[in-house]
């Protein structure tokens, strides 16, 4: 079976280095990854990765709205997307956002579990 | 409440959408009819304001929508008093028109009016299980037992049958039930909970029917066998629970990979140090610019949320107090100010630490600060405490040792005193572990004294010593009774957790593995009494809201009890405000932790509240 492919949409780069690390050495999978809701959108679309994981914090969009649009793209809308929030920004998560995602992991995210949590909330 | 907004005019659209948002609702906009009908599929909103006319054809797009079987209100803007075009509105099942121009003011008065006019039931009778909920009679019974709801009891029950499995935030809730205009507290929300619990509990209903769902809000349980409720939330049924697995040999290469990353991202992440040290100066000299406080605020946040990730804990703490403190609006008092520019300042230095990169017994955070010791002590001992990723500072006298307790960031966690007893220094000496003692008596002192007698050994012990070394002593020996007096007691400690979140008791259990508690975690408050005699925990954790019997009322139980009253107790709580924080503090409780919560912070919590219970016994 090949490795799973991970999308990550952080604008912040060392969130991407220890991810990276984190997927790759806990579960062998490998992550795809954006540092804009723009760049994410085109990524999913294009490359149909297995998950998403989606900051709610993008310098050019929120979170949910990215969410939305993954949704609303019959391309992208099967694709679980797991958020990933600081616990101060939890306010800025839309209802609506929540039942969308497939789960929540907060930030920050401990490296050494992160693989198996994922694996946890999409049933994996 | 979410409204959809859907008109060509981009400037008439950004209006609107400011003056919505102005009155605390979220909006989404799009300009066209598909994209409407995109976002109607996916998205449940609880009322629709459609431009009537072309380009859009609202009408058109009002009559597809009910044809679809939607029920949220619409509010269709008309272009002109066109009786003709309200008429085909109204009849295409829009609820209220509004003719442009028009005032703002009139629109959000009609949208709140329409917004109270949704009804509340989309079935006519609800049923799950031996739930049964008659939205036209307002009848609710549970095994054909009538519950005797209050009016806002029965809402919230027909909100949460209106969604199963859907989980309400506190905020949701009160948009929903209450009057925007006169928000009660959050408590309130919760009092009307608990009254509909103890409603279901007569009737004969699980005590968590209306269950919490940790971190998030609550909801109606599913009838089959439902998912545990998580630290993270998820939709998706997991019908195992993954074990997680505490770090071990297995990690070494992770945590070599991750040390490893650090490096590569230090000089990155160090780059937002820059504004909060702005920040830093600016507070002293107020006010602060306000987008100095913004930068400053982001670089907190960002640090806040990946230092952690990078096993660099303290760190991620020290920068959440920052992003906390940037977040007040009000501004910072000059004393805040001296504080913020030691939690700078104790930022840098976790920043300047490298990430474990050894699994085993993890040490929590420590500084050692060494007092009166020789050149060549110091220098021996620095070097080996690094090694062991123990920081250390010198103190050259005795008042540069009292200095450092006086400032929460250079508070040391433990003291190295060297004691010469055929010198004048020693009274000094004395009086210095006298004045820790009594005034920090959870800072352990360690003295190192060469031929000392017996007597002389007692004076340090009377005066609060915790461990006397011989001298000459090798440095590795000052490390190993550091790690003895900071660990020796709390290895074995019996912790009891009650949370009514099973999953997030399976976490906690084995996150905190690595600190070797003798941990028992209890998912039914009801037992808790005949638990705490069973194990006879050395301290207690309690989450703050459970079904049936709260915390706090746990809490009181314990402070009741002369054998009990003494018992260190954690809050753990999902709320922030300071109403939640004084209610913790006034039952008696010892401190308290806003969930989600890492397994650092519990464990330095718990060492850090059975520390202080030691020195009380000594």
């Amino acid at each position: 079976m090949p490795p799973k492919r991970i999308l990550l949409i952080d604008d912040e780069i060392s969130i991407h280095v220890i991810v990276r690390i984190s997927l790759q050495t806990e579960a062998n999978w490998m992550t795809l990854t954006a540092t804009s809701g723009t760049e994410g959108l085109a990524q999913a679309t294009n490359k149909l990765p297995d998950a998403i994981l989606l900051d709610i914090m993008l310098p050019d969009t929120d979170g949910n709205s990215v969410l939305h649009q993954l949704q609303a793209n019959p391309r992208t809308q099967n694709i679980p997307v797991i958020l990933l929030t600081a616990q101060a920004d939890a306010d800025m998560l839309a209802p609506a956002s929540m039942r969308l995602a497939a789960g929540m992991i907060a930030k920050p995210f401990d490296s050494l579990t992160l693989a198996e949590q994922i694996a946890m909330l999409l049933g994996w | 409440m979410r409204i959809l907004l859907v008109d060509s005019d981009e400037y008439l659209q950004a209006m609107l959408q400011k003056s919505l948002m102005e009155h605390g609702y979220a909006v989404d906009s799009v300009s066209d009819g598909e994209s409407a009908l995109s976002y109607c599929s996916f998205m449940v909103y609880d009322l629709l304001i459609l431009k009537a006319g072309m380009p859009i054809d609202g009408i058109g797009l009002c009559r597809q929508l009910r044809q679809q079987g939607q029920r949220v209100p619409i509010l269709l803007l008309t272009e002109q008093d066109n009786s003709p075009e309200r008429i085909n509105g109204l009849n295409a099942g829009a609820d209220d028109c509004l003719t442009k121009p028009f005032n703002l003011e009139e629109l959000n008065a009609r949208v709140r009016t329409l917004l109270r006019r949704e009804s509340l039931p989309q079935l006519p009778i609800f049923k799950q299980g031996e739930l049964r909920v008659d939205f036209n009679t307002f009848e609710v019974t549970y095994s054909g037992h009538e519950l005797n709801l209050t009016p806002k009891e029965y809402a919230l029950m027909a909100l949460f049958c209106q969604s199963p499995q859907r989980v309400f935030t506190l905020q949701d809730i009160l948009d929903r039930l209450w009057d925007l205009e006169e928000p009660p507290q959050e408590s309130t929300v919760r009092a009307h909970i608990k009254g509909l619990r103890q409603e279901l509990k007569t009737a004969g209903a699980p005590t968590d029917l209306v269950e919490t769902v940790y971190g998030i809000g609550y909801r109606l349980k599913p009838t089959d066998q439902p998912e545990p409720s998580k630290v993270l939330f998820g939709r998706r049924s997991t019908d195992r629970l993954a074990p997680i697995e505490p770090p071990g040999q297995d990690k070494t290469a992770h945590l070599i990979a991750r040390a490893k990353a650090w490096q590569q991202c230090k000089e990155h992440l160090l780059s937002y140090l820059t504004s909060l040290k702005q920040a830093a100066v600016a507070l002293a000299t107020p006010p602060l610019p306000d987008q100095l406080q913004q930068d400053a605020r982001f670089a907190a946040h960002r640090l806040a949320g990946t230092l952690g990730s990078f096993g660099l804990s303290t760190g991620s703490q020290i920068a959440q107090t920052l992003d906390q403190l940037l977040r007040l609006k009000t501004p910072l008092p000059l004393a805040r100010a001296t504080e913020f520019q030691g939690l700078v300042d104790a930022l840098e230095q976790a920043m300047h630490e490298s990430p474990p990169t050894q699994v085993g017994m993890p040490i929590p955070k420590t500084l050692l600060l060494i007092v009166n010791a020789n050149a060549e002590l110091n220098q021996q001992v620095t070097t080996t405490a690094k090694v062991a990723e123990i920081q250390t500072a010198i103190a050259p006298s005795f008042n540069e040792a009292i200095k450092s307790f006086e400032k929460e960031a250079s508070l040391p966690d433990v003291v190295l005193l060297n004691i010469y007893f055929d010198r004048p220094t020693v009274d000094e000496a004395m009086a210095f572990l006298e004045y820790v003692s009594q005034e920090h008596p959870q800072v352990p002192v360690l003295v190192i004294a060469e031929n000392a007698q017996m007597l002389e050994r007692l004076a340090v012990a009377s005066r609060g010593g915790r461990l006397f070394l011989d001298s000459p002593v090798t440095p590795e020996q000052v490390i190993n009774a550091i790690a003895q007096a900071l660990h020796s007691s709390p290895t074995n400690a019996k912790i009891l957790i009650v949370d009514d979140d099973p999953y997030l008791l399976h976490l906690l259990q084995t996150l905190l593995a690595p600190w070797r508690f003798e941990i028992t975690v209890l998912d039914q408050p009801q037992a808790f009494w005949a638990v705490l005699h069973e194990v006879e925990p050395d301290l207690v954790v309690l989450d703050f809201d459970m079904p049936e019997i709260t915390g706090i009322q746990l809490c009181q139980l314990l402070r009741s009890d002369p054998r009990w009253a003494q018992l260190p107790v954690l809050f753990l709580t999902v709320y922030t405000d300071a109403a939640v924080e004084t209610e913790i503090f006034a039952v008696g409780a010892d401190d308290y932790l806003n969930k989600p919560v890492t397994a650092d912070a519990l464990a330095n919590r718990i060492l850090n509240r059975l520390a202080r219970v030691r020195r009380r016994l000594i």
